[in-house]
């Protein structure tokens, strides 16, 4: 039996909430202090890696507050991450990373143009079990902070509506990952290339769109806010990526 | 590897088509809606989503929105006059064919609580609504309107009772036994009259051929049929025109109700007297008389009055270039003629009439809307000779107002005893009649006017146009207020705060009139709405809403 400690944990919650310091301050550290200790993993570079990501996230989003932004329940989202293994154990391996996603939906709500966008913040913690050198499964919690921007543009309104918020977001997923190759345990380029899907459920707490105008600062004019309920971007979702591992 | 991939889109394929669409009425663009004007908030009638935007204002400008639900199929908005009521008639589903499906339905929003909807169910689907002054009826029935189911009786009328909650036997339906063939194309309820067995109120129906009396109170009483000409000697397809009624007097002067009908083609005034019956109940205890009164011509309109010798019919019959003013005494047809030089073809007691004997004579105005007249004039009978036949020298009792341009339209506003002349030349007079006091306000082009609920000021705005002001109808003192949308429509509320708020809605496209003329119907696909308040309008305090039809829509 061996144990490989590749980094040290050294998560410390200072409190802030969403913030994106929060959330790649530990991964950042921990890969950056990540080190070798001992022996070759069980698949070596095809287990341990640096890795790099990039993707489609589709969320099923089935708060009625979606409702004004799209004609269906789907938000699809480009996917950008890295990763570091920092801990294995025999097929076992445990690999924290840092993800950027940027989503967005346009509609016609009551022919008023409206429009989505959002960004999510995530720190992954990804579990992985090697049932071969060229597969692995994996289980991931993701924490998040989003920042979601809803926009309605009204012709008789005098600038268009706008609600703006941050939400806290915590995925659970499971998925595998398969390496498109090179396959060979000597291969000559230390770089493989993986294609990975995953599936699961996120909860993101709501937020309200109580929509107001976007006037400038120093504009006198007196308005009232659109109400349009709450929105949580949660939902069922998945994932699918390709990556570079080296 | 590959197999892996297979599944995974296959799976992913299968999540997709989970996923369902949104809520239709996001889809449901917002062709048009309706506005009801309750006394303290506004009602936003969406005929597309089947629910009303319920509006109330608080203080600092601030709105606040509800949605409720009404019935399927919307074919009119209409408020009471008082304002305290707001009326949507529905047809429901076009095909029911579930249990579930809706019926056709009568939803009533009423002040203090528009949110609370009442639905009376109704037996038919019937396009037309007769709205009782007073608040205690509404009579559904077909009317003139087109809609409605591909074989309708236009002689059912579907009486609801709005004092009494929707039940089985509310509301009522009632079938008027056409012996001529005719069907109601005018409801007038009375007030209480002092009929022999007691005061009751009536419902008067006038038919394309006859006229109805229905007992409000005792629905199990026969109708009363009054015809307009004897139908074995007379073959004139006469139809009535008007009415008026005299709910005659009691106490020791006892005076029983009058109902007078002018027909279209016929030179009599027919007058029916309400005098006591032998008959006992379920038989009415009441029996019309009738007394012909000859006028020389077919009468333009008639009105009870009172003069200083007492109660009379008046009667306006204009010619090519003059009119004739006939008062009647009921009761034995004494006739005074009047002379005027002036085609008028309206008249109307300024104060209203009061069947109480006052021995004074009322100032009747006498007016046309015919395009030819540009005066009005108001007729004083305090000074009505003591003659049983003869002429009135209108030299001495009549005052004649000049205008700048025939007469458009003319406007009462009970509550001050006010009357707005508005001209075809855009000209707005504010008359006072009781105090001999007239403001001519001048305009660019033509206004709309909305009335607060107290009469005592107006609202003048030029449809879709950036033009709004304040009239204070006591001195005609305006107040021009700035506004930076064209203004479609505008309408006055209570605040929450007891003050008074003023809605100015905006719309892309200008208000469509139905075609009954009862309500207008305003283009979507938005609205906004700038509110000011309206007891010190100032657009630096006011605020702006768009985008309303969007309101209430999340869950």
């Amino acid at each position: 039996m061996s144990f490989r400690f590749r980094s040290a944990p050294r998560s410390r919650s200072r409190g802030a909430r969403f913030s994106v310091a929060l959330l790649a301050g530990p991964v950042l550290a921990s890969l950056a202090i990540a080190r070798q200790v001992a022996a070759q993993p069980l698949y070596g570079n095809r287990e341990s890696f640096w890795q790099g990501q990039v993707g489609m996230r589709s969320t099923f989003v089935t708060d009625p507050g979606f409702d004004p932004f799209a004609s269906d329940n789907v938000l699809t989202s480009f996917s950008l991450g890295v990763s570091r293994t920092v801990f294995d154990y025999e097929a076992f391996s445990l690999a924290p990373g840092f993800f950027w996603e940027y989503g967005a939906r346009s509609a016609m709500a009551r022919d008023q143009p409206t429009s989505l966008s959002t960004h999510r913040l995530a720190l992954a913690l990804e579990g992985r079990y090697h049932f071969a050198p060229w597969v692995y499964g994996l289980v991931r919690l993701t924490p998040s902070a989003i920042q979601q921007s809803a926009q309605l543009s009204d012709q008789l309104a005098i600038a268009p509506f706008v609600a703006n918020a941050w939400t806290f977001g915590l995925d659970a997923s499971a998925g595998a990952a398969f390496l498109l190759g090179p396959h060979s345990d000597a291969s000559a380029s230390p770089v493989r290339w993986w294609l990975a899907a995953e599936g699961g459920y996120g909860y993101a707490s709501s937020a309200t769109l109580q929509m107001h105008p976007d006037l400038a600062s120093d504009d006198p004019r007196r308005t009232g806010d659109l109400d349009l309920g709450r929105l949580a971007l949660g939902g069922g979702f998945f994932r699918i990526y390709g990556s570079v591992t080296f | 590897m590959i197999r892996g991939i297979r599944l995974f889109a296959i799976a992913g394929a299968a999540v997709l088509s989970a996923c369902g669409d949104r809520a239709p009425e996001w889809d449901a663009a917002a062709q048009e809606f309706s506005l009801g004007q309750l006394r303290d908030a506004a009602v936003l009638v969406d005929r597309v989503l089947n629910r009303g935007l319920v509006i109330t204002a608080s203080a600092d400008e601030k709105l606040d929105f509800k949605a409720v639900r009404l019935g399927k199929g919307i074919v009119s908005t209409t408020t009471s006059a008082d304002r305290e009521r707001t009326f949507v008639l529905s047809q429901g589903d076009p095909v029911r064919l579930r249990p579930s499906d809706e019926g056709p339905a009568l939803s009533v929003l009423e002040a203090g609580h528009a949110a609370q909807v009442k639905r009376y169910e109704l037996p038919d689907a019937l396009t037309s609504l007769a709205l009782d002054p007073a608040g205690r009826y509404a009579v559904v029935y077909a009317g003139n309107s087109a809609g409605g189911t591909f074989i309708k009786n236009p002689n059912e009328l579907i009486i609801v009772d709005l004092a009494a909650p929707p039940s089985q036997d509310n509301p009522g339906r009632r079938n008027l036994p056409s012996n001529i063939g005719g069907s109601p194309q005018r409801l007038t309820f009375t007030d209480p009259l002092h009929l022999p067995a007691g005061d009751r109120r009536l419902l008067v129906v006038e038919t394309d051929r006859d006229v109805m009396l229905l007992d409000l109170e005792h629905p199990d009483r026969p109708e009363v049929s009054l015809p307009v000409k004897d139908p074995r000697t007379d073959s004139r397809a006469l139809s009535p025109a008007g009415i008026a009624v005299d709910p005659g007097e009691a106490g020791s002067i006892r005076r029983f109700p009058a109902l007078a009908v002018r027909t279209n083609a016929d030179d009599n005034v027919i007058i029916y007297t309400l005098g006591p019956s032998d008959n006992a109940p379920p038989e009415n205890d009441f029996i019309p008389t009738p007394n012909a009164a000859v006028v020389g011509g077919v009468p333009s309109d008639i009105a009870f009055v009172n003069t200083n010798q007492g109660p009379r019919l008046a009667v306006m019959v204009p010619s090519s270039t003059t009119a004739t003013g006939f008062l009647i005494k009921v009761d034995d047809n004494q006739t005074l003629t009047a002379k005027f030089a002036t085609t008028y073809q309206r008249i109307s007691p300024v104060a209203g009439f009061a069947s109480d004997r006052t021995g004074v004579g009322d100032q009747l105005m006498l007016w046309s809307t015919d395009g030819r007249t540009n005066s009005i004039a108001f007729w004083d009978l305090d000074k009505v000779p003591n003659i049983p036949f003869g002429s009135i020298d209108t030299l001495k009792s009549i005052e004649t107002l000049n205008l700048n341009g025939t007469v458009a339209s003319v406007v009462s506003l009970p509550e001050r005893n006010l009357k707005i002349v508005e001209t075809s030349t855009s000209a707005l007079y504010v008359l006072d009649p009781e105090q001999h006091l007239t403001n001519a306000l001048s305009t660019t082009g033509r206004v709309m006017l909305r009335y607060s609920r107290e009469g005592d000021r107006a609202w003048a705005f030029a449809l879709s146009q950036k033009a709004l002001a304040q009239i204070a109808l006591v001195g005609a003192h305006i107040v021009a207020v700035d506004v930076d949308r064209p203004v479609s429509d505008v309408v006055e509320i209570e605040r929450s705060d007891g003050g008074r708020a003023l809605l100015a809605l905006h719309t892309l496209h200008a208000p469509i009139a139905s075609l009954d003329d009862t309500s207008a119907w305003y283009p979507g696909p938005t609205v906004g709405v700038t509110v000011f308040d309206a007891l010190a309008p100032d657009a630096a305090v006011s605020r702006r809403y768009a985008a309303v039809l969007l309101e209430g829509l999340a869950p």
